[in-house]
């Protein structure tokens, strides 16, 4: 009886601490994503593009076994420092991944920064990671947030041939981020801003925000978040505004917008982003099959973005057969790789952010093999090569400061 | 003109919104001191039972009462195994329910995913209408604003004009007296709270449509209940809607005559009344 | 051995076992756990700001998540923009949770619920400002690359340095806590709790009183929110959220009342499910969620409340047995 005990005794402790406890020879990977609270279908968005991938190609990289270990992040930088030492510390993870939320990056970066640990910051956006503070061991595989802004605000001016517009940004760091770039690019044309209206976080109904909209403005280009991307759409059918402007999203309905929306937004420029689900090439054609197969749904850009990270970091592996233990070896091995992603080409710039194209989306109703009729993000135009820095050249960028009200 | 009668009308949908919500809140809380921070996550919750079913049923109005009744259900659950545990203590009443807020919002982020979803509104209810003036205004809000006013106007005088309400009423101000006349209080708490988390479940599919449902809103939603209340003066009725109107007003005309201010719109003027009347217009020191 | 003896021995040792984890972890453990013990201490702090007020004044504040915000803002804010030397920073990052204490302290003059919902509205403001004044604050990407603190020449220059650093610190300003509840101040604050009206008559000014131990409690927090932002070395909006103070305020419960260790055992708890449960089971915010009600239903108070009950009642056992065999021997003599 007592040598049992010591046997389930033995056993307890095996479970608790041997959980994490995994083949020497695996290469492990730790992801570090909100899986609950507010931003948790994004993150699991982020996490099935990951997983794709590697199912994809037998979780395996190198000639070695991968293994992926997700740590939830709560969107909250207290939780994040924490997931990323764990998974450095204690799952001994040979790279991290992640996270999503802007504030979480720095907490995670600061975390490989200590330790050495290599991360793969993506999709978290905040400009300053790749321009004013940098860290060896981070390299971004997503996007800066102004970076595909600044040829939709040249879009604006040459392309719709718009002279005075309205912006609409969301009030933080994004937002403003994402706006001012484009207002930038739009100003330098020559184009004038007639008014940049904020809308905080907390801001419940659009209606007395739109009232504000300057009579004479031709456009109206919002950058709006997660729930405000709806309430601003219903307001502004609601009240008619969309007999009065144009309207053309910079940040406005991503795929997973597009699901609560109707036909209303057809024909709508929605989002310039690294992304579009109807990139007409077999790479994307052969993603989104996949992705809907694996979970019925169309796969957003946080989807996209996960699954071009694993495909990098998978041919980095590769090229330095599975040598992720010397991790200035595997660091450099992804600067040198050059992918062709479902979003693109991919490939570094010097200052580790990812050269890439902007799509310029519009919303059009697509008849889906399988999924029937659902509304869908097309691209309209494209800008190959885009760089974070856009046409300016890297020191004129820094000098000149961050985007910032 | 037009874009100040614009903003009134703004102004009284929101603040329609804000009463639906709010009254329930203070009701329970006038007749038997119950704090309800999980008031938030009951209208979350409630919007989504009335989204599933106007998804099965096809009817709005069924929508709405379906999130209704589910919540006045949950709530009498609640009620009768967690929340009279802890009369009398305040603390331990906000402690439970906002342990409730974390586990409704877990279990309705697993049953309806994370992505924001609107609820629809029925096709009686879409497009604008045309005021006296030549105003156009989304029906929906208009309809809203209705409702609110009705809702306000029935409960009122179910609290000033009727038996029950005076029965109420009188349950607030001395508890003894009213059992000593051998009313059975027990019923008519569960009658009033019964009303309250109906309210609370029917507004979430209301203002489901509106404001949209998302994670998160289950703390939003108190926070915006909490400020109305505050101004009012928790536990009135009269307050609830002094204080619905005050903030849907302040957040109309605030965000469109000085957008720059808009954080401090909500708390700014509560912190300011507080100074003066720190029980809120409507409320009396306890 | 008696039970009651039994649970004595299991208190000692599990104080003396908490003490040698204090002084061990950065070496017994690894970075992971240095940064969550470090975490622990000093949100235990700040629930212990929180209980200054909860325990011994029965008020029960929303608010000390933005003391301990304003105070973590002002600090990295220093370091960073403007290179101030850490013990200025520090400094003015507690009497900047203070000033802010002194104003969000006319809440004093509610009372009961109305006390709770006007401070949870306060705390509100400090999070829209910290949300969306990105000039000063960062916004939502926070302040980053705050440093370790210094003075002169000598700099902490590792999480392990940092960590004694702020164990230190915790307590220090947890005996300087247990020097103010039991001053004559500190005692009348109990007064105040048990009857306000007594205390009134007796000739205290109870606002006055009140409003004080506001203050103090906001420093308190001001002082977690100076460490936070030299350990975790970046301030974000996170700071500021609700859920700090909501939690803040359940750590005291949690643990237990009257010994200031309810407040560090609530933090364990609370800290443990946020990040080392939530690496096995992903519906943690659940599991979070019944501890709530089951603390306030079952273990209303705490954990050391379950342990002092069970030790009253072994005593009390123990004497009736003691009793018994006496009136067994005189009744064989």
């Amino acid at each position: 009886m007592t040598g049992c005990k010591a046997c389930m005794a033995a056993a307890f402790v095996a479970g608790v601490f041997g959980a994490s406890a995994v083949s020497a020879d695996a290469i492990r990977i730790g992801v570090m994503l909100p899986m609950t609270g507010g931003l948790a279908q994004s993150g699991l968005d982020a996490r099935n593009g990951f997983e794709l991938y590697w199912n994809q190609v037998g979780n395996e990289a190198g000639g070695r076994e991968v293994e992926i270990i997700v740590a939830d992040t709560v969107c909250n930088p207290d939780n994040a420092i924490n997931a990323a030492r764990r998974l450095a510390f204690n799952d001994e993870v040979d790279f991290l991944v992640g996270p999503l939320c802007g504030h979480e990056g720095p907490a995670v970066a600061q975390v490989s920064g200590e330790t050495g640990v290599p991360l793969l910051l993506v999709p978290a956006a905040a400009d300053s990671q790749t321009k004013w503070d940098r860290i060896p061991t981070v390299i971004r595989t997503g996007f800066s947030s102004s970076q595909d802004a600044h040829p939709f605000g040249e879009y604006l001016y040459n392309e719709l041939g718009l002279r005075n517009v309205t912006f609409l940004g969301q009030d933080y760091s994004y937002g403003q981020e994402k706006t001012l770039g484009a207002v930038a690019t739009f100003e330098a044309l020559g184009g004038t801003v007639d008014e940049i209206l904020w809308a905080p976080l907390s801001t419940t109904d659009y209606a007395p925000f739109l009232a504000s909209i300057p009579q004479g403005t031709e456009a109206v280009v919002p950058v709006v978040v997660g729930v405000h991307r709806n309430r601003f759409i219903e307001t502004w059918f609601d009240f008619g505004y969309d007999r009065q402007f144009d309207l053309i999203g910079l940040n406005l309905l991503q795929a997973d917008a597009l699901v609560d929306m109707d036909d209303r937004v057809v024909g709508l420029i929605s989002v310039a982003q690294n992304y579009s689900q109807g990139i007409d090439t077999p790479e994307n054609q052969a993603f989104m099959d996949a992705y809907v197969e694996a979970y019925g749904m169309i796969p957003s850009y946080f989807a996209e973005m996960m699954f071009s990270t694993a495909m990098w970091a998978h041919e980095a592996i590769d090229s330095i057969d599975g040598n992720v233990e010397d991790r200035d070896v595997f660091l450099q091995a992804v600067r040198d790789t050059e992918i062709v992603g479902p979003r693109g080409p991919l490939r570094l710039d010097d200052y580790d952010n990812p050269i890439q194209t902007t799509y310029i989306s519009r919303v059009e109703r697509v008849d889906h093999p399988t999924l029937g009729s659902v509304l869908m993000n097309v691209p309209v135009a494209s800008f190959p090569d885009v760089s974070q820095f856009w046409t300016w050249t890297p020191e004129e960028f820094l000098e000149r400061g961050p985007y910032t009200r | 003109m037009t874009p100040v009668v614009l903003q009134l009308l703004n102004g009284l949908s929101f603040a329609a919104l804000l009463f639906l919500l709010s009254s329930g809140f203070t009701l329970t809380f006038g007749l038997a001191r119950v704090v309800n921070m999980a008031h938030g996550a009951y209208y979350l919750l409630g919007g989504y039972i009335g989204l599933t079913v106007i998804g099965l049923t096809g009817s709005f109005v069924i929508g709405v009462l379906a999130g209704g009744v589910a919540i006045a259900l949950l709530n009498a659950v609640i009620d009768r195994f967690l929340i009279r545990r802890t009369v009398g203590q305040p603390l331990m009443q906000v402690l439970l329910t906002i342990g409730l807020v974390y586990v409704i919002a877990e279990v309705a982020l697993l049953i309806w995913g994370g992505n924001p979803i609107r609820v629809p509104t029925p096709d009686w209810a879409r497009g604008p209408i045309e005021l006296p003036g030549g105003i156009f205004y989304p029906r929906y809000r208009f309809l809203l604003i209705v409702l609110g006013a009705v809702v306000a106007i029935g409960l009122w005088a179910f609290y000033r004009l009727t038996p029950i309400g005076a029965v109420v009423r009188a349950g607030v101000d001395d508890r003894e007296m009213v059992s000593a006349i051998g009313i059975d209080i027990g019923l008519l708490f569960a009658l009033v709270f019964a009303l309250a988390a109906f309210l609370a479940g029917a507004s979430g599919v209301l203002g489901g449509a509106f404001l949209t449902l998302y994670p998160h809103a289950e703390w939003d939603t108190l926070i915006l209940a909490l400020v109305v209340v505050i101004v009012g003066g928790l536990g009135s009725l009269e307050g609830a809607m002094a204080g619905s109107l005050i903030v849907g007003l302040i957040d109309a005309f605030g965000r469109w005559l000085y957008p720059e201010a808009a954080a401090f719109l909500m708390f700014g003027p509560m912190a300011l009344l507080l100074l003066v009347r720190p029980q809120g217009l409507f409320g009396r020191a306890h | 051995m008696s039970m009651a003896r039994a649970l004595r021995m299991f208190g000692t040792i599990a104080l003396v076992l908490a003490g040698v984890i204090l002084l061990i972890t950065p070496y017994a453990g690894n970075p992971f756990w240095t940064g969550l013990m470090a975490q622990i201490l000093i949100f235990g702090l700040l629930a212990l700001s929180v209980d200054l007020l909860m325990r011994h004044t029965g008020l029960f504040p929303m608010c000390n998540g933005a003391f301990f915000a304003v105070a973590a803002y002002t600090v990295a804010m220093l370091e960073v923009n403007y290179g101030v030397a850490s013990p200025f920073a520090a400094l003015a990052g507690i009497a900047s949770a203070g000033v802010t204490g002194m104003v969000f302290g006319v809440s004093v003059r509610a009372s009961g619920v109305y006390f709770i919902l006007v401070t949870l509205a306060l705390g509100q403001l400090v999070w829209g400002v910290s949300v969306q004044w990105t000039w000063l604050t960062g916004g939502d990407n926070g302040i980053t690359n705050v440093p370790y603190p210094s003075l002169g020449d000598m700099r902490i220059g590792s999480l392990t340095q940092m960590y004694y650093f702020v164990a230190f610190v915790v307590i220090f300003f947890t005996l300087l806590y247990r020097q103010v509840i039991r001053s004559p101040f500190g005692l009348s604050l109990n007064g105040i709790r048990d009857s306000e009206s007594r205390m009134t008559a007796l000739g205290f000014n109870v606002t006055v009183r009140k409003y004080v131990a506001f203050v103090i409690s906001s420093l308190f927090a001001g002082v977690a929110g100076v460490l936070y932002a030299y350990t975790v070395q970046f301030v974000s909006p996170a700071a500021s959220s609700l859920l700090i103070s909501v939690e803040a305020a359940l750590m005291p419960i949690l643990g237990g009342p009257g010994t200031v260790f309810g407040a560090f055992i609530g933090a364990v708890i609370i800290i443990g499910i946020r990040n080392v449960v939530s690496g096995f089971l992903s519906g943690w915010p659940i599991v979070m969620g019944l501890v709530f009600i089951i603390v306030v239903l079952f273990a209303p108070k705490g954990i050391l409340g379950i342990f002092n009950d069970l030790l009253r009642r072994s005593d009390r056992r123990d004497q009736a047995a003691d009793a018994a065999r006496k009136d067994v021997r005189e009744a064989e003599q």
